[in-house]
């Protein structure tokens, strides 16, 4: 993988991380305060938002979870052909 | 902890989002404020028989947190004025009764604990009228102040600070375990 291939990688994989952060803290708010319109909202907004970054990653880079283990494609495994965090090609590195 | 500072590169990005910046909100405890400053427990307060009047039912329920003063409570014609809804907080303003009652023990005449000493800049000073709604709170109490849902960080800020919320920003600001 290209020098630019794995900055955009790398830089898909970061706003996922963000996105993914700001669901778990408007959960956090919502255990507290379920009927609060605005967080719903918030979280309805933020959540679709991840959901599609995660859609993109697995159709550019395969699947993160298990949910989109189909994304990239529809009649092979691929769940099992990514690199473990710790490999070369892990998202980690 | 040595390494840690405000505001410099590579470390944690904090200006003006320090807690220390936002006005307290006020405390929303769940119990009814029956108008007269205390929270309503229970309306089932039993006649002490031993002089002391029935103050109606905007007290306390003395069952669970104010002590039970016994029979040998003196009697309050001994220049007790007689409280009625308006009993003062028993805090720091708390005179003296004059009538064998011991003092509270409160550090009478004290100012209001002060916080966090840290200051950061554009922070306003921690003040008394910060905090003077805390006199109309019964003792003995914890209370947990309930969060509004108002603005949030940009997600990016968000993840390097810890919280999407604003008010939730609160660095710590010691060193070594203590405010330096």
């Amino acid at each position: 993988m290209t020098n630019c291939n794995m900055n955009a990688k790398r830089q898909l994989l970061q706003k996922i991380n963000e996105v993914s952060f700001a669901v778990d803290d408007i959960l956090l708010f919502l255990d507290t305060h379920p009927c609060d319109q605005k967080a719903l909202a918030f979280y309805e907004e933020t959540a679709a938002k991840r959901k599609e970054l995660m859609t993109e990653y697995a159709r550019s880079y395969g699947p993160l979870t298990i949910d989109d283990a189909l994304e990239s494609c529809g009649d092979t495994w691929k769940w099992m052909e990514q690199p473990f965090p710790w490999e070369k090609e892990g998202a980690c590195r | 902890m040595e390494k840690y500072q405000m505001n410099r590169p590579g470390c944690r990005p904090y200006n003006n989002t320090c807690g220390m910046t936002r006005p307290q909100t006020p405390v929303h405890t769940g119990m009814a404020n029956r108008g007269c400053g205390m929270a309503d427990l229970n309306c089932n307060m039993p006649d002490r028989g031993c002089n002391m009047p029935d103050r109606g039912c905007n007290m306390p329920d003395r069952n669970c947190n104010m002590p039970d003063r016994g029979c040998s409570m003196p009697d309050r014609e001994c220049n007790m004025p007689d409280r009625g809804c308006n009993m003062p907080d028993r805090g720091c303003n708390m005179p003296d009764r004059g009538c064998n009652m011991p003092d509270r023990g409160c550090n009478c005449g004290a100012q209001p604990k002060t916080y966090c000493s840290c200051h950061m800049p554009g922070a306003a000073s921690p003040n008394a009228e910060m905090f003077s709604h805390l006199k109309h709170l019964p003792l003995a109490m914890a209370y947990v102040p309930c969060q509004e849902f108002k603005t949030t960080f940009d997600l990016c800020y968000a993840l390097n600070v810890g919280t999407i919320f604003p008010e939730l920003c609160k660095p710590f600001c010691g060193k070594r375990g203590g405010c330096r």
